[in-house]
């Protein structure tokens, strides 16, 4: 077996088992934690150190191997989780996390936080051992004196509901004697028919208890609910005659039952003698039910993924391309020979590819909840960093966007969430001044939306202010003071290099480095970052970024002897572009059903030769809530557009986002809906504007685009 | 088509009576039955007592019942009083 394969997939194991462990602890602090949880918590680090003494990694063995000590204490109910104990366990996580990165890198394992880890845990695992109920596997301890075994048996009185007792409210009260090892309930006097009287009690409670207490103390517990019922209550010592007396009452199927309860938790054999039984039961034995669905759960997402490489994948997509390229060029052919069987046949290979092709693709298509699950760890550490109450809420987890996207979106949201608690959201008093809850809000939204992806950071704070920016833009001299700016305008100045409206400086932002990394980072993905701020409620950024994938649905216009192709999924119609009265040249608007459409004539935008036909069309294209007519000669309709990137020499192209080939072989260049949609709505305001429109159209920086035959 | 009922917030002996009744008609009425207990934020004994008498009247009546989307106050409520017929229903839901 190659160790080096080995290791890989240890560690990526690993990585997958604290990302589950994190998400646990995180979620655990906002909610009680389940009983299955635990068993995940325990298995992550056991299953890590188990792997990592495989592989000899003695360090990582030696500290996890306390950490699981630690859950194995939570899972058996000996601690309990609260903030104290979550904090050490995620630093615990963190630190295994960093020991992992370091056999991932080469290098030696740091020491890092581990001894005082260690010392908490340590400390954590002493606690108890002076409580009453506190024997593990690990520490093995003696038994305190003071700390006895008991067994209960428990059969309530058919009145005791009506009487305004609950057994539940019995077994609430006895686990703040000491420690509820197991329990089990009997129903088996609960009939399934009519005579079922929902009023009536019918349950009956087995439980096995540790504490300080004596018998008296026990039977004072249950004297209230004396009258009717029978309470069975012994050491655990006697356990013989205790469950000879318990079976005594009651009729067979509810001895039945009890003995199946005893049996399960080890306390009754079948066979033999029932006081020949194991000297002790171990603690992880009273919890039967909860293993087994755990490994259940295992089993079953373990089947559902394989794993494959990405460069695989790669390959795959490049070639279905090709395919998509190859399948077209025989449609044209079988279409050229006009032979009909042949026609068809292509046709039927076309549907298929197409299926191949939406396949493919939703292979690389991931959720982009994997990027978000990292953001209750994020709020929660700059909450506690700021002293702030936070509340992240998370939506449209499930939307999926492309691998690669998602990887080089996490940087820029971390910023925005860091942005949003530290300058969004407000101090709890200004926050109560302002009449608002303390816990301050955070949202994370994704959606699809005409082609591309959104998605939204928000928070309830104060919003955003436009005086302060204002004024800040203009000591940093990054504005003159006669600038007039519309409101969205005001909003990208933070996005400005070295700008910061944070009036001191702590220790996570304030220091101008961020947001314009963030613009930076989301134009390199062809995005857009909007603002959304409302005085004394919130500010929302919204980023909008394409589905940039290797294949699209595209639509085909053409523009002299050139083709174009437009994202299908922004084209919104298609009409013909009326006469102008008196034929006067190009109206720059068009009235669209009460609408103001503003026009882009691709031809001179594009800067292509020849004189438009007589008969030009409008191709009306969208994204979010603004639309453009492009002004084109012909629409040649759909195809499906393998998206092959630009050489470098055209990179800075703003109007030109990549091209394909065609069917008949020639190149066709793909339209940057997003900036042209952009420059079209520039030139419109600044047809309006009274400041000077500074940027020269884009237009005017295109090189000739019209020779399509040039191929690359 | 599976009929489904939604429980409401309080499961207690208050409601016990008329949840019942609910059920029973509905026991008799449907041969798939759903009851969606995710909203339910109180429970106590006479609350857990009709839902174990709802799935043995479902088993005899030979209803198929599924037991869903069990709350956190449910869950807490089984985990207190070891009410394992309840757990392996909602562990049969959770895995079909």
């Amino acid at each position: 077996m190659d160790l080096e394969l080995a290791m890989q997939s240890f560690l990526q194991e690993s990585a997958e088992l604290l990302d589950e462990m994190e998400s646990i602890l995180l979620d655990a602090e906002a909610d009680s934690i389940t009983a299955e949880q635990l068993g995940a918590l325990f298995r992550s680090m056991h299953t890590i150190k188990g792997s990592a003494g495989l592989f000899g990694l003695d360090e990582i063995v030696r500290f996890t191997h306390q950490a699981e000590n630690l859950l194995d204490q939570l899972r058996d109910g000996h601690l309990q989780l609260d903030a104290g104990l979550s904090g050490v366990l995620l630093r615990s996580h963190d630190h295994v996390k960093a020991q992992l990165a370091a056999v991932a890198a080469g290098q030696v394992i740091p020491a890092g936080e581990q001894d005082s880890i260690l010392a908490d845990i340590a400390a954590l695992l002493q606690q108890p051992a002076g409580s009453p109920c506190a024997v593990t596997a690990s520490t093995s301890s003696a038994e305190p004196p003071d700390d006895s075994d008991w067994l209960l048996s428990l059969r309530f009185g058919r009145e005791v509901l009506r009487n305004g007792m609950d057994p539940a409210s019995f077994v609430r009260y006895l686990a703040t004697l000491g420690q509820i090892q197991a329990i089990a309930s009997c129903c088996s006097a609960l009939p399934a028919d009519d005579s079922f009287d929902p009023e009536c009690n019918y349950l009956r409670l087995e439980i096995q208890f540790r504490g300080a207490v004596d018998a008296d103390q026990l039977a004072g517990v249950f004297a209230f609910a004396s009258e009717g019922s029978q309470f069975i209550i012994s050491p655990r010592a006697q356990l013989s005659s205790h469950l000879q007396q318990a079976l005594q009452a009651g009729d067979a199927a509810e001895q039945q039952s009890c003995r199946d309860i005893w049996q399960q938790w080890g306390l009754w054999q079948p066979a033999a003698d029932s006081t020949a039984l194991p000297a002790a039961v171990a603690p992880s034995d009273h919890k039967p039910a909860a293993p087994a669905a755990d490994s259940k759960a295992g089993r079953s997402s373990e089947s559902r993924f394989i794993k494959v490489e990405a460069g695989k994948l790669d390959r795959l997509i490049n070639l279905v391309g090709e395919l998509v390229i190859a399948g077209a060029a025989a449609n044209l052919l079988a279409r050229s020979h006009g032979s009909s069987p042949l026609l068809e046949s292509t046709v039927v290979m076309a549907g298929l590819i197409e299926q191949i092709r939406s396949h493919t693709l939703s292979m690389r298509m991931v959720p982009i909840g994997e990027t978000f699950s990292r953001f209750p760890r994020v709020v929660r550490d700059v909450g506690h960093e700021l002293g702030k109450s936070i509340k992240l809420e998370i939506s449209g987890a499930d939307t999926e966007l492309d691998k690669t996207m998602v990887d080089k979106l996490a940087d820029p949201l971390t910023h925005l969430v860091r942005n949003a608690i530290d300058h969004g959201i407000e101090d709890v008093q200004q926050r109560r001044a302002a009449g608002k809850p303390d816990q301050g809000h955070v949202w994370l939204n994704a959606y699809h939306e005409s082609g591309s992806v959104v998605i939204e950071v928000a928070d309830d704070g104060g919003g955003l202010d436009q005086q302060r920016i204002l004024a800040k833009a203009l000591q940093r001299g990054i504005i003159s003071s006669d600038a007039m700016l519309s409101e969205q305008d005001i909003y990208r100045l933070i996005f400005a290099a070295g700008f910061s409206t944070a009036e001191h400086i702590s220790n996570l932002s304030g220091r101008g480095v961020g947001l314009d990394v963030v613009q930076k980072n989301i134009e390199a993905l062809r995005g857009t970052v909007e603002i959304d701020s409302e005085s004394g409620l919130g500010t929302t950024f919204r980023l909008r970024l394409p589905l940039t994938l290797a294949i699209i649905d595209g639509f085909l216009v053409e523009v002299g002897s050139s083709t174009f192709v437009i994202p299908l999924e922004t084209v919104v119609e298609c009409m013909e572009l009326p006469a102008t009265p008196g034929g006067a040249g190009m109206p720059e608007r068009l009235q669209l059903r009460g609408e103001v459409l503003p026009l882009l004539y691709l031809r001179p935008f594009l800067e292509l030769d020849g004189e438009p036909g007589r008969r030009q069309n409008v191709v009306v294209i969208q994204t979010g809530s603004q639309r453009v007519g492009l002004v084109v000669d012909a629409l040649q309709g759909e195809f499906q557009t393998v998206i092959k990137p630009l050489g470098s020499l055209f990179r800075h192209l703003k109007a030109i986002s990549g091209s394909t080939i065609l069917g008949n072989g020639a190149v066709a260049l793909i339209l940057d809906v997003l900036a042209l949609i952009q420059h079209a709505t520039q030139q419109e305001a600044g047809r309006y504007g009274q400041e000077q429109d500074t940027c020269p159209p884009a237009g005017s920086r295109q090189p000739h685009n019209n020779d399509t035959s040039s191929g690359k | 088509m599976s009929h489904l009922i939604t429980l409401a917030a309080e499961q207690t002996i208050y409601q016990a009576q008329a949840v019942h009744q609910q059920l029973a008609a509905a026991l008799r009425e449907h041969a798939q039955l759903e009851v969606d207990l995710s909203q339910i934020e109180e429970i106590d004994s006479a609350g857990a007592q009709v839902l174990l008498w709802l799935h043995r009247a479902a088993q005899q009546q030979s209803c198929q019942l599924t037991l869903s989307h069990p709350s956190p106050a449910v869950r807490d409520f089984i985990r207190l009083l070891g009410l394992q017929q309840l757990h392996s229903a909602l562990e049969a839901a959770d895995g079909s």
